[in-house]
């Protein structure tokens, strides 16, 4: 079989088995909308005998949501008048990821927030379709908002009036926003026309990010919280009122949050109101009981999302006939949701039938509690707790089982991928001596065999109840992939016994490459440092540590060289000198990668230090980023040169590069520049492809530097269009990409010149390919990007764009993101075919083998090359699922361990894209 | 297996190790004495450069009182170079030396994350544990000339057999310092939230453990010889 279409095969199915993965481990959750409303807008019947509606005790409610508010913030001495006038102070939980938009849909809806859902809603804040906010409004209530812009974005037009902060993302804005909202405060208090006034406050989560938990700010600004909340609960207009007060998530002690620490999944919960009977702190809750509980407050239907019980402690106001109610309705609620998501068989295979005995049991001490006339203490409390008991069994069952995994598909991809990925390696590891016949010819026999075992696997497994039967199609289609699985499994099975007992010589298998050892060991470190949740948060580290070891190593090693060959010759300290001098790109490499991993600061522990991104988007450093940015554009201009043999085409590219300096510093007309900037750029493609085009049958040795031209089109169209989406002072990495490229090539050669016994040719491509991947992502870190979905730069995807395209924005953010993976790959391709050798017959005479032919490569290096960045791109991911499957309960899964699965994935398909678009240039063009 | 056993050799061999092993017990002592560990980066404040100072001297001595005994052994050109030891030229150039790997470690530190504007101290710190750790002891020992000879010479014809002994230790020692300093800063981004996680700490308490580590795979390797040497005696 052809290497190309091998490897084509490979990624297929292992991008297939990913994807397989994926759904496995992050079931869409099927979260129901849509269903029967109890309650308030159709009166409760209580065994056929009709509820009268209690009346809404609260005139006002206001929730304030302090951002980052931890639960230990809210003590004696950081917040006094709080603590101690508070009628209640409970602690809740929040769930992961503890992020503010998910949590404020769980305070709105009752749901736990699925992983998938944040994944799904990352791009654009969707609008919610059911919530507290929507069931206020359509009992006519109205809300007035000031404070975070989330809220706005979430609930679009539901808002009375609103006052969105100017900007939620400016984290030194410590003060200002918060006074805006007291401000607010201050005008609204008096109005009588609001029911629901929502209070964000954004300061304690900024000061947190940037001073960290320990700063006097943050002591600072509790006080300033604290008068706030005075200041509303004295005021002589907070009458018949409720104040909630509550953080959104917690703060971890570095001052971020985001993950799963105990201080950033307990926040306090504090009611006030004007007329309250005096309570201590009691049990904990979820922060999802918070949406029953007020929307119980505010007289409104629950929503259906809703998976939270009543807190109990907050219902003192009501009577006792009213809290029943309540309960009843919450109970009913919980035990609709119950009945959609299990089937009769399942309730009692698992035992919840005691649900209907404690619901049927509450309806009757109910039912006496009312006939009794309300006099009957015995029958409330009996009524009462069964159904808290009720509510808190069911709450837990629901938010609980949102985490399910289909175990199954998990285990088929888990198979899938570790076959494909351990096949591509013996591939690309292990060689016969006759090296065309060394990709194993494709056998029908066996894919038929594989196929009738897989299929005989996959009936027993259902008969077996191994596999949960869903469907007829879908368990079918689950044949292929344990099909495929078989089949790779008896050709690593065949391969291994040919490596173990060879038949005969000629069919002797072989250890084909030369790995270097220091690559090899750092590459498992990477594979296996995935284990460690905080060495992913930080995986950028990983790659800024070890690309410049590797490249620091092979620059001392060519120095040492240098030094020693002319050492015999003369021995003085000039010597040392001039080797330097000879590597003074890649000293100025190794200083770009300094100025580099400083542009952007990320991860997650030194996240909050100030970097060269941060100075230069402040206001007045507005030249100095202008200045940054030209350079950038003109150095890239310069190292585009390489790759355009055609004046022409140099033209074009400064067009394109001036058009994006112009787009960034005047972007008022920006339609036109962006016109430009497009015209140029496909100008720049049409001169290369012109050739192409107009002469399609181009045979004879001219077709190779013809697709040499393409590749370098490819690449420089790939990083015309990255200039434009990249943050302005960003661009300087794409040049500085390139030169370190070049300059880890030059040094491999360079060893491959002196030493060609130790540093053969093998050696040399093995360095390649890997120190391509490494740069590559090293790169891709340098821009900003990390395992946490939260630094995904969505602002690319909109450039030029007046209306949401999905696709386009899609495929625009990609670019940005993966563009230094992308560009490095488009290189390594590039490279191999510049270095190609000509296919010219070699003239007799010239007896000496000059150094630029011995750094020639061929078809062979080019196969190597390809299908060793395979392996090397796939087996982590590989490896990562196994190990996602073993953290399967750990702590931080959802808030660490899933994003970088997603982030994995989509690494993977990237290349998957990319590999299938160079594979078909190789096709056409060759 | 006729070894010819060198029991000067191996007393040489093992009075170095021991020496090595001894500085860095002392300065694991010391550290643990002080207690507080972020002084370890700072110049004034920290015993460790002056202990290891200290320590790669008396290894040196130590290789000059061996290599009295050889001296009626010489030869011509082992002779000149004894001679321009102690010369200006070559301490001139010893110092240079010594200063430009200072620097060379420095730069390296700060390619591989060290902050670039502050923690000058820190990173000066570091670059001369590491230093003192590998080039230092050759450069006292043949001056900075005799040192350059060493590195880029497949085998330079002026070196006694006590010099090459210590030489062969040093490697162990210089491997293992850079090999540790390198790979103390593994424990940076984990989020164990300890004051010892901050920059020089781990690299100067890796470079350490690392010559430690070099040394003890040194001193096995001479015991391992010996023993040999002793088996087939014992058998013969």
């Amino acid at each position: 079989m052809d290497p190309f279409n091998y490897l084509f095969h490979i990624l297929t199915i292992f991008v297939g088995g990913s994807l397989l993965f994926l759904v496995g481990f992050f079931p869409v959750s099927r979260n129901l909308t849509v269903g029967n409303n109890y309650g308030n807008s159709s009166a409760l019947s209580l065994l056929d005998k009709k509820l009268p509606e209690p009346a809404v005790k609260h005139e006002q409610i206001i929730l304030m949501i302090i951002d980052a508010w931890r639960w230990d913030f809210a003590n004696s001495s950081n917040m006094p008048y709080s603590s101690e006038n508070a009628c209640n102070h409970i602690n809740i939980k929040v769930d992961v990821p503890t992020v503010t938009m998910p949590r404020l849909k769980s305070i709105t809806t009752g749901t736990v927030s699925n992983f998938i859902d944040i994944v799904l809603n990352l791009g654009h804040t969707e609008k919610l379709a059911d919530s507290l906010l929507h069931r206020a409004r359509a009992k006519g209530k109205n809300i007035v908002f000031s404070g975070d812009r989330a809220w706005v974005q979430l609930f679009p037009n539901l808002f009375l009036r609103q006052k969105p902060n100017m900007d939620s993302f400016f984290v030194n804005d410590f003060y200002e926003g918060d006074k805006n909202i007291t401000a607010n405060i201050r005008d609204e208090l008096p109005r009588k026309d609001w029911q629901l006034m929502i209070l964000h406050y954004l300061g304690l989560d900024h000061i947190g990010h940037v001073e960290g938990s320990h700063s006097h700010k943050i002591f600072e600004k509790l006080h300033e919280m604290d008068d706030v909340i005075k200041y509303i609960t004295t005021s002589p207009q907070f009458q018949n009122s409720v104040l909630l007060v509550t953080g959104d998530h917690g703060m971890r002690n570095g001052g971020s949050h985001g993950g799963s620490d105990e201080e950033e999944l307990y926040v306090p919960l504090m009611l006030f109101s004007d007329k309250c009977t005096k309570r201590n702190r009691t049990v904990d809750y979820n922060q999802i009981d918070m949406t029953p509980t007020m929307a119980v407050l505010l007289g409104v239907d629950i929503p259906f999302t809703s998976v939270g019980c009543l807190i109990s402690d907050f219902m003192d106001d009501f009577s006792k006939e009213e809290q029943l109610y309540y309960y009843y309705y919450n109970a009913l609620h919980l035990i609709e949701k119950f009945r959609r998501k299990y089937s009769l068989s399942q309730i009692k295979a698992q035992g919840f039938s005691d649900y209907y005995f404690w619901l049927t049991e509450a309806e009757m001490e109910h039912k006496l509690y009312l006939e009794s006339n309300l006099t009957s203490f015995l029958a409330y409390e009996k009524a009462k707790k069964n159904y808290i008991r009720l509510s808190k069994n069911i709450s837990k069952l629901l938010s609980d089982s949102s985490v399910k995994y289909d175990n199954d598909l998990i285990f088929i991809s888990l198979v899938l991928t570790t076959t494909t990925a351990i096949h591509l390696l013996t591939k690309v590891l292990f060689g016969t001596k006759d090296n065309l016949k060394k990709w194993q010819q494709f056998s029908s026999g066996r894919l038929f065999f594989s196929i009738v075992v897989a299929l005989a696997i996959n009936c027993i497994a259902h008969f077996l109840e191994f596999i949960y039967s869903r469907h007829f199609i879908y368990s079918a289609v689950l044949t292929v992939p344990i099909a495929i699985s078989i089949y790779l499994a008896i050709e690593i099975f065949l391969l291994v016994v040919q490596i173990l007992i060879p038949m005969s010589y000629d069919r002797k298998c072989y250890f084909k490459l030369t790995i270097p050892w220091m690559l090899f060991a750092f590459f498992i470190f990477h594979t296996f440092s995935l284990a460690s949740s905080s060495l992913i948060e930080e995986e950028h580290q990983t790659w800024y540590y070890l690309t410049p070891t590797i490249l620091i190593y092979l620059t001392a090693q060519n120095v040492y060289y240098g030094i020693r060959k002319m050492w015999k010759l003369e021995n003085n300290l000039n010597i040392i000198g001039s080797e330097l001098w000879k590597m003074r790109y890649v000293i100025l490499a190794l200083l770009t990668i300094v100025f580099c991993r400083r542009l952007n600061q990320t991860g997650d522990k030194w996240r909050h230090l100030e970097d060269i991104g941060d100075i230069l988007s402040k206001e007045h450093n507005h030249h100095y980023r202008l200045l940054v940015l030209a350079l950038a554009l003109i150095c890239l201009l310069l190292s585009l040169r390489k790759f355009n043999t055609n004046a022409l085409q140099t033209l074009t590219c400064s067009t394109a590069l001036v058009c994006v300096f112009i787009y960034r510093e005047w972007s008022q007309s920006s339609t036109l520049v962006l016109l430009v900037f497009w015209l140029s750029v496909s100008a720049t493609a049409l001169i290369s492809y012109r050739i192409v085009i107009w002469k399609p049958k181009h045979y004879g040795y001219g077709a190779k530097s013809n697709l040499v031209d393409l590749l370098g089109s490819n690449l420089t169209i790939s990083l015309l269009i990255s200039a434009l989406l990249h943050k302005p002072h960003n661009v300087v990495l794409l040049p500085a990409l390139l030169l370190c490229l070049e300059s880890s090539y030059y040094l491999c050669d360079k060893l491959h010149l002196y030493n060609r016994k130790l540093y053969n040719r093998c050696y040399v491509l093995v360095y390649k390919a890997v120190i391509t991947i490494f740069l590559g992502n090293m790169f891709y870190f340098f821009q900003g990007n990390s395992n946490s979905l939260s630094t995904i730069d969505i602002n690319p995807g909109y450039i030029g764009l007046s209306s949401y395209n999905p696709f386009v924005v899609g495929v625009m953010i990609t670019f940005n993101t993966y563009c230094a993976p992308i560009s490095a790959f488009l290189y390594l391709m590039w490279h191999m075919f510049v270095t190609k050798k000509s296919s010219l017959p070699l003239r007799q005479e010239k007896e000496q083998v000059s150094n630029a032919q011995l750094l020639e490569s061929t078809e062979e290096d080019l196969y190597l090359v390809i299908s060793l960045f395979a392996a090397t791109t796939v087996m982590p991911v590989a490896v990562y699922w196994l190990l996602l499957m073993g953290f399967r309960y750990h702590l931080f899964i959802y808030s660490v361990f899933a994003p970088k699965a997603f982030y994995e994935c989509f690494r993977i398909f990237v290349f998957y894209l990319n590999f299938i678009v160079t594979n078909l240039y190789f096709r056409l063009f060759q | 297996m006729a070894v010819r056993f060198d029991a000067l050799k191996t007393k040489h061999q093992l009075f170095h190790v021991s020496i090595s092993l001894g500085v860095i017990l002392i300065c694991m002592t010391y550290m643990q004495y002080r207690r507080n560990w972020t002084h370890l980066g700072s110049f004034w404040d920290s015993l460790i450069i002056p202990i290891v100072f200290t320590g790669e001297m008396l290894k040196v001595i130590l290789c000059f009182y061996y290599g009295r005994l050889e001296d009626p052994t010489l030869t011509q050109k082992q002779k000149q170079r004894k001679a321009s030891y102690f010369t200006p030229k070559d301490l001139a150039s010893g110092l240079l030396l010594q200063f430009l790997c200072t620097v060379l470690y420095g730069f390296i530190c700060i390619i591989l994350g060290a902050p670039v504007l502050q923690n000058y101290e820190q990173t000066f710190v570091l670059s001369l544990l590491l230093t003192l750790l590998s080039v230092s002891p050759t450069v006292f020992l043949l001056g900075g000339g005799g040192a350059l000879q060493v590195w880029f010479c497949e085998k330079p014809d002026f070196l006694t057999k006590t010099e090459e002994t210590a030489l062969n230790l040093f490697k162990y020692n210089a491997l293992g310092g850079i090999l540790g300093a390198w790979a103390g800063s593994i424990v940076s981004p984990l989020d164990w939230d300890r004051d010892w996680q901050t920059y020089p700490i781990p690299n100067v308490v890796g470079a350490l453990m690392g010559s430690a580590l070099g040394n003890i795979v040194a001193c096995t390797r001479v015991l391992y010889a010996t023993f040999k040497v002793y088996m087939s005696k014992k058998r013969s």
